[in-house]
């Protein structure tokens, strides 16, 4: 779980110092303790009842920098750096769009472009270099990659209830385990007491000779204590060994195979990438000079690449291997 | 020589052992389908067989075509050409043998598309048509019943009969090509050169028929069909189609404003409204590509395209099987001359009873789809 997330749910407790002052009212921590500091998108600090105060009725201007702020913009700091805070809740931001998995990507290259360039982002709006453009190409990748995100974002969703769910049981696994183990230490007890009690009345009641009665009776009572050790211990293996395999089926793949990544464009041919020149000089070529042809989307430029093509076609093209197109509707 | 003409004719007659003709599929002006079977491996085959005796100037110009594209083309979108053999003074062509097409499965109308299933068509198609594009090919009959199905599902390019190179701008093609309705604007304004952009236009359409069940652009003559397109997608101005006054038909056409492109599709998604628009772009320069549509975040995005085998299909396929290759009666010499293709599409829309209804069909829709009504005047 994110740290802002967990710090929502008041897990980590918010950034305070002793000598905190409100920069709007001025009141201080020292007079009022449980006084709150918040923060707003410009990283202009502010106490909780000014924050009211001022946004109570709707969207108003900072008092610092006059940016358009709402209430619920606001929050608690939780480091004391506000840089480190900022950065956090970009990063933040970004993970939310920008959270394609290694295996969305079919080779490892490709995941490596994809990081640098989510890195080049966050850094963007980290250094306020350009960030128009930046927001520009987060807007752009959020429209094109909708159910990928929202499917990673599911994926996420899962994988953290499956967390959650595992430390809850962990944390129940333990409870039980000392309930138990308080239990036996109880049970021994009282077994310790009943086989003593009935050494005295043995002792009291038998004619046989004290020693032995004492010896058997020790026997007994190493033996019962043995016995239900080892019996809680095996029970509590075969507890653990279902609890195990419930995490695994925890339906996690129910349908991984429809969801594999896939590509629309994908073809049993390996493009050959011929790099074409800016410009070639064809001086007999007069047909483009005339007119007419780029109207019906003939250009230059691809005339030339068919010329280029055909001159070079199937000189770089390995042989198919035959398995790849064999029919499989071949019946 | 003499030896190797005997060995030609070795070769030929061994080819002509591995297939056996069971039954007559169809029957078309210029080639009977017959469907058959590989002897050795029992794979079902169509095998068209073209006429060759009534020819005035040889081989047929269609079959010359489709040997020529299918020897290029090798794709799981489109018709395998298996082999190719004579028999006597006709031409042989084997080809795959799929069940049924596009066009049965839209008209069917006991089946229901969901955008999933569109998608899934729409990807194969592409795919299919795509690598046509990228040797050079255009296929220049795209409609829906040249999108045959195989019986895993599978979308397969078919009849190839008026396919050509393209790229080369000192040679001249023809701009009577393409059945109408799927008929790109360069194409109905004259365009002697054009490029791979007149495929997608006719995908376009086919994308749009899909969603709506009917012929998008069904226009009643070839002049009628410029008016059609300019009445649902609005007359092109200058800024939009530069260019468009210098090609050989054109001229200022009654001006059609632009109506809401989106209120007709009401059931596609917003992605899918656009890769249509996209695809039905006036000029032919900005239209998208088949290697950019398949980029288009359309597919990429939810739902994903249903797979092949579980895509609708009609229950009987035997229409399908009837018209197996594509049909014989597709199979008509058009050569660069108006004549022929002007006969050709006579013969389509009288020859077959298919065509009539669709034509029927094709008038409803456009009653339907008064565009004029809904746009501002």
């Amino acid at each position: 779980m994110s740290v802002l997330a967990s710090a929502i749910k008041q897990e980590i407790p918010a950034f305070q110092a002793d000598d905190d002052t409100c920069p709007q009212c001025k009141s201080e921590r020292y007079l009022n303790r449980p006084m709150k500091l918040l923060v707003g998108p410009c990283y202009h600090k502010m106490c909780e009842s000014c924050v009211s105060q001022r946004f109570d009725a709707g969207p108003a201007p900072c008092p610092v920098c006059e940016r358009i702020l709402r209430k619920a913009e606001f929050y608690q700091q939780i480091f004391e750096d506000l840089t480190v805070e900022n950065e956090v809740r970009i990063r933040k931001r970004i993970a939310m769009t920008f959270n394609k998995r290694q295996e969305d990507f079919k080779q490892l290259k490709d995941y490596n472009d994809y990081l640098e360039m989510v890195e080049d982002i966050t850094l963007r709006l980290l250094y306020d270099d350009d960030t128009d453009e930046a927001e520009y190409m987060i807007e752009r990748y959020r429209r094109e990659n909708t159910a990928i995100i929202e499917r990673n974002q599911s994926k996420l969703r899962r994988d953290e209830t499956i967390q959650r769910l595992a430390f809850d049981q962990e944390q129940q696994r333990k409870q039980q385990q000392r309930e138990e183990h308080l239990r036996q230490l109880a049970d021994e007890e009282r077994e310790k007491t009943d086989i003593k009690n009935s050494l005295i009345t043995a002792l009291a009641t038998s004619n046989m000779d004290a020693k032995d009665i004492v010896k058997a009776k020790m026997v007994q009572l190493k033996k019962s204590s043995l016995s239900t050790r080892s019996m809680t211990r095996n029970a509590r293996f075969k507890a653990e060994a279902i609890l195990a395999d419930e995490y695994d089926s925890n339906e996690l793949d129910e349908d991984e195979a429809n969801n594999a990544p896939f590509d629309p464009s994908e073809s049993p041919y390996e493009p050959v990438d011929i790099k074409l020149l800016d410009k070639y000089d064809d001086p007999k070529n007069t047909a483009f000079r005339q007119g007419g042809l780029a109207a019906a989307g003939v250009t230059r430029e691809m005339h030339q690449r068919y010329l280029i093509e055909g001159a070079l076609a199937g000189l770089f093209v390995n042989p198919l291997d035959e398995n790849v197109l064999a029919s499989p509707e071949a019946q | 020589m003499a030896s190797k003409a005997i060995l030609g004719e070795e070769i030929n007659k061994e080819t002509e052992s591995l297939y056996k003709k069971e039954k007559k599929l169809g029957e078309g002006t210029y080639a009977v389908v017959y469907l058959g079977h590989h002897i050795k491996t029992n794979r079902k085959v169509a095998i068209k067989k073209i006429k060759l005796g009534n020819m005035r100037s040889g081989l047929d110009m269609s079959a010359i075509r489709e040997v020529k594209a299918l020897r290029e083309l090798r794709h799981p979108n489109v018709i395998e050409l298996i082999d190719v053999f004579s028999h006597k003074t006709s031409l042989n062509l084997v080809l795959e043998f799929l069940d049924t097409d596009l066009e049965i499965v839209i008209k069917d109308k006991s089946l229901v598309f969901m955008p999933a299933d569109i998608k899934s068509w729409m990807m194969m198609a592409l795919r299919g048509l795509d690598h046509c594009h990228k040797c050079w090919l255009l296929h220049r009959d795209l409609k829906p019943n040249n999108f045959l199905i195989a019986a895993n599902g599978q979308l397969k390019l078919a009849d190839f009969g008026l396919a050509r190179e393209f790229g080369d701008v000192k040679r001249a093609m023809t701009s009577q090509t393409v059945t109408r309705w799927y008929r790109a604007p360069e194409l109905l304004l004259g365009a002697t050169n054009y490029t791979g952009s007149i495929d997608i236009w006719a995908m376009g359409c086919i994308f749009a028929e899909l969603s709506l069940r009917a012929p998008y652009l069904p226009g009643a003559s070839d002049l009628e069909q410029l008016t059609t397109i300019f009445r649902a997608r609005g007359t092109p101005s200058e800024d939009e189609w530069p260019g468009m006054m210098k090609l050989p038909m054109g001229y200022s056409f009654e001006k059609f404003p632009k109506p809401q492109f989106s209120d007709l599709f009401r059931g596609s998604s917003e992605e899918a409204v656009d890769l249509m628009n996209k695809m039905l772009t006036f000029n032919p320069t900005n239209r998208i590509s088949a290697a950019d549509a398949l980029k288009h975040p359309y597919f990429a995005n939810l739902p994903r395209p249903t797979a092949p085998e579980k895509l609708p299909r009609p229950l009987k396929s035997l229409a399908g099987g009837e018209e197996g290759e594509g049909g014989g009666d597709e199979v008509v010499s058009v050569d660069d001359d108006v004549v022929a293709s002007k006969k050709r599409l006579f013969q389509d829309a009288f020859d077959d009873g298919l065509e009539a209804e669709r034509q029927k069909m094709g008038e409803q829709a456009a009653k339907r789809m008064d565009f004029s009504i809904s746009s501002p005047a």
